[in-house]
C-alpha cells in the first residue's frame, strides 16, 4: 500500500515538475512588457525622457510648434508657449533646465497638457536663459517613448533680460540722437 | 346802382375761384409731398426742427465708428476700446484727425507689409469694410467732392504711429485699402491722440485689471512664422494669455411691439406720421400691410420686415455725392428707427456703387454692448429669400429710392455670464476648411429665423470672402 502510495505521489510530482513551465508562460510574457515599458532599449518612460539632457532634437512630426519660432529673447518673466496638432489624443510636456541637477525638469506642476488642435500655455520663465524643451507624445504611449518614433522633442532658448536693460537700450538711443542732432542741427 | 351790384359780383365771383384754386393746388402740393394743403404754409412760417447741417453730424457721430478700435503697445498686447471706455472718444477723435491729414497727403509705397504693422506699437483701426474714400471724407466733414485722397480705392484699416521724437519726428499713417498698405508721413500731433496721451493710455490699459479683459494678441504673433495649416489676416484678435474668459449678456429679442399687432392705423402712424392720410392701405397676402401713393410703397410683414420702394420714375442727376446719399440714408433709418426700435445702436458695414454711381447702397447691422449681431434669417418667402443684414438701403443725393429692414427690438437680458474665449478653444477643423482664409474670428450674437427668443454669444469665423461659419461659445464651469 505504502509503494502504491509513493508511486502515485511520485507521478503527481514529475507530472508537476513538467508542467511547471506551463504555468510559467503567463509571468514571462508580463515581465517581458514591464521590461518594454520600464525604461528598456525599447521605450522610456515621459518622467526619463524628459530628464534627460542627451536625448537630440526630433521633425515635429506630432505637433508644431508655432511659438517660439527659434531662441528668442523678452523682459517678461512668463512665455505663452504655442501650436497645433491634427492628430488625436496628442500630449505635450515642457521642461526647463536646471543647471544644478543638470537635468530638465518641468516648468510647473500642470506642464503636461492636451493638445489636440490649436493649443497655447504659459509658462514661467526666470531671469537668464532658460533652456526650454517640449516633448509631444501620443498619451497612450507615455510609459513607451521612442524619439523619433512616438515622441517629438524640441529645443528652444528663451533668455528673460532685466527691465534696466530695456531703459539702457533707450537711454542709448536717446544719447546717439543727440549726438546726431548736436552735430548735424535739428 | 344795378350796374354796381353786377360788379360787385363779379368781384365775389373771381375772389372765389382765386381761393378754391389756390386751394385746389394746395390739395395737389400736398398729394406730391405726403402731407397736408397747409404743409406748404407751415414750410414758410414753421422754421424746421433740424437743418441739414445738423442732420449731416448727426449722421457722422451716430453711423461713423470703427468696428475696431486697438491700442497696441508693441509688445504681445493689444486692448480693444469699446464706446463704453472713457479713453473712446479721444482715441476716435483724434484718429480721425491722423485719418484726415493722411487723406490731404500724398502716399509713399510703404516698405513695410501688414502682417509686419500689426504687431508694432500704435493705434489700429479697423472699419470692417473698404470705406470708399468720398463717404470717408464726407464723414470726417471734409467735402465728398474735394480732391484727395490720391490713389486709394477705399479705407478699410488704418494703423497710427504717433511721433516718438526718439525714431521719427513726424507721425506716420498706414492706410491698407484692401490690397496695398499706404504709408503717410503727417504732422498732426493731435491733443487728443499724440505720444504722451498714447503712451498714458496704453499704462492705464496694462495697470488697470478691468482692462485684463479687453487685452488680446492678434493671430501674426500666435504664429510668427505662418505656420498653421490655415491662411488667415494677420491682425486677427485671439485671446491666449490669461484670463481666457470674457463676460457677455444674454439678449432677448422681439418684433417691435408697435409692429406686433400689425394695426394699420397704428403702423400708419409710425411708419408715415403726418403723411398718412396721402396713402392708400392694403392688407396684402400674408396679412402684410401695405401704404401706397403715386411715389412710394411701404410694405410691412408680420414677422417684422419692412420694404420701401420709392417708385416714381425721376431721373439721377449726373454726379451724385455719396454724402449726400448717406445723410439721406441717416434721415430715414433715424426716423423709423426712433419710432420703432429708439435702443438699437446701428453700424455700417458695407457700401456698394450700384450703376455706374447713379445710386449707393448702404448696408447697416445691428450692435449690441461692442458686440455686434450678425443676421441668419429665413424671410416669410423661405431660404432663397435670405437675409444677412439687418438694413440694406439705396439712396442717391436727393432720396432714399429703396430699403429692407428687418426691424428687431434687442434687449440685455440679466447679468453677463462667463464665456471661455481663448484661442484654443476654437475648433481649428473648421479654421482648416475656412476657404479661401480666415478673414476674421469675433464674439457675436447670431439672429435666426428659429423661434428661439434669447441670443447667447456665438464664434463667428468669417472667411476672406465674407462668408461665415459659426461655432457654439461654450461657458465656463459654473456658469
Amino acid at each position: 500500500m505504502k509503494r502504491k502510495l509513493c508511486a502515485i505521489l511520485l507521478v503527481v510530482f514529475i507530472f508537476a515538475t513538467f508542467s511547471v513551465s506551463a504555468f510559467a508562460r503567463g509571468p514571462v510574457a508580463n515581465s517581458y512588457h514591464t521590461y518594454r515599458t520600464n525604461g528598456g532599449e525599447n521605450g522610456m518612460k515621459l518622467d526619463d525622457l524628459i530628464k534627460s539632457k542627451d536625448v537630440g532634437e526630433t521633425k515635429q512630426f506630432l505637433a508644431t510648434i508655432t511659438k517660439p519660432v527659434g531662441d528668442e529673447t523678452t523682459f517678461k518673466k512668463s512665455y505663452v508657449v504655442c501650436g497645433y496638432s491634427d492628430l488625436e489624443e496628442i500630449s505635450i510636456a515642457i521642461a526647463v533646465y536646471n543647471a544644478s541637477k543638470e537635468q530638465y525638469v518641468y516648468v510647473s506642476e500642470d506642464s503636461i497638457l492636451d493638445v489636440s488642435g490649436i493649443f497655447s500655455k504659459e509658462i514661467p520663465l526666470h531671469l537668464g536663459a532658460n533652456k526650454l524643451k517640449i516633448v509631444a507624445f501620443p498619451k497612450s504611449e507615455i510609459n513607451n517613448l521612442k524619439p523619433g518614433v512616438n515622441a517629438q522633442v524640441t529645443y528652444f532658448t528663451v533668455t528673460v533680460l532685466k527691465e534696466s536693460v530695456k531703459d539702457k537700450i533707450i537711454q542709448g538711443v536717446l544719447k546717439v540722437k543727440d549726438s546726431i542732432n548736436s552735430l548735424f542741427g535739428n | 346802382m344795378y350796374r354796381i351790384n353786377r360788379e360787385k359780383l363779379k368781384t365775389y365771383i373771381i375772389f372765389i375761384l382765386v381761393l378754391t384754386s389756390l386751394i385746389q393746388v394746395g390739395i395737389l402740393w400736398g398729394y406730391q409731398e405726403h402731407g397736408l394743403p397747409t404743409n406748404f404754409l407751415q414750410a414758410i412760417f414753421k422754421p424746421s426742427e433740424l437743418s441739414q447741417s445738423e442732420i449731416d453730424r448727426m449722421a457722422r457721430e451716430e453711423f461713423f465708428q470703427p468696428y475696431r478700435l486697438v491700442l497696441s503697445s508693441g509688445d504681445l498686447a493689444h486692448w480693444i476700446i469699446g464706446s463704453g471706455d472713457a479713453m473712446y472718444g479721444k482715441v476716435w477723435n483724434g484718429s480721425k484727425e491722423y485719418i484726415k491729414s493722411a487723406i490731404l497727403s500724398k502716399p509713399q509705397v510703404s516698405t513695410e507689409s501688414w502682417d509686419e504693422l500689426v504687431t508694432r506699437k500704435g493705434i489700429f483701426l479697423d472699419f470692417k469694410l473698404n470705406v470708399d474714400v468720398n463717404l470717408m471724407k464726407w464723414l470726417l466733414g471734409m467735402g465728398s467732392s474735394s480732391g484727395s485722397g490720391e490713389g486709394l480705392t477705399g479705407i478699410h484699416k488704418v494703423f497710427i504711429v504717433p511721433r516718438d521724437g526718439i525714431t521719427s519726428s513726424l507721425d506716420t499713417v498706414y492706410i491698407l485699402d484692401g490690397e496695398t498698405v499706404y504709408k503717410y508721413i503727417v504732422n498732426v500731433n493731435s491733443e487728443d491722440l499724440n505720444r504722451e496721451t498714447f503712451e498714458r493710455y496704453l499704462v492705464e490699459l496694462s495697470e488697470d485689471a478691468k482692462y485684463d479683459t479687453k487685452k488680446y494678441w492678434v493671430i501674426k504673433e500666435f504664429d510668427p512664422m505662418g505656420r498653421l495649416s490655415f491662411s488667415y489676416s494677420p491682425d486677427i484678435p485671439c485671446v491666449v494669455e490669461m484670463p481666457l474668459e470674457r463676460h457677455y449678456f444674454t439678449l432677448s429679442y422681439s418684433i417691435p411691439g408697435k409692429m406686433e399687432s400689425m394695426d394699420e392705423n397704428e403702423l400708419a402712424n409710425l411708419i408715415l406720421a403726418n403723411e398718412q392720410y396721402s396713402f392708400d392701405r392694403t392688407i396684402g397676402m400674408d396679412d402684410t400691410v401695405i401704404f401706397k401713393n403715386q411715389n412710394s410703397i411701404y410694405k410691412v410683414y408680420s414677422d417684422g420686415l419692412m420694404e420701401y420702394t420709392y417708385i416714381s420714375s425721376t431721373g439721377h442727376s449726373d454726379k451724385e455725392d455719396i454724402g449726400k446719399a448717406f445723410s439721406n440714408a441717416y434721415g430715414f433709418i433715424s426716423r423709423l428707427g426712433k419710432s420703432l426700435i429708439p435702443k438699437n445702436k446701428i453700424y455700417l458695414t458695407n457700401v456698394n456703387i450700384k450703376g455706374g454711381v447713379s445710386s449707393f447702397e448702404f448696408t447697416f447691422n445691428y450692435m449690441v454692448d461692442n458686440v455686434p449681431v450678425f443676421i441668419e434669417y429665413n424671410t416669410l418667402f423661405g431660404e432663397k429669400d435670405k437675409i444677412n443684414d439687418a438694413i440694406v438701403i439705396e439712396a442717391d443725393s436727393r432720396r432714399v429710392l429703396s430699403c429692407r429692414w428687418l426691424m428687431r427690438d434687442i434687449q440685455k437680458n440679466g447679468k453677463k455670464v462667463k464665456y471661455n474665449v481663448g484661442f484654443n478653444s476654437i475648433d481649428k477643423r473648421v479654421l482648416d476648411k475656412t476657404t479661401p482664409g480666415v478673414g476674421d474670428i469675433s464674439v457675436a450674437y447670431i439672429l435666426t429665423s428659429t423661434g428661439e427668443k434669447e441670443l447667447d454669444p456665438s464664434w463667428v469665423i468669417e472667411s476672406t470672402a465674407g462668408n461665415r461659419n459659426i461655432l457654439p461659445l461654450l461657458r465656463t464651469e459654473g456658469e
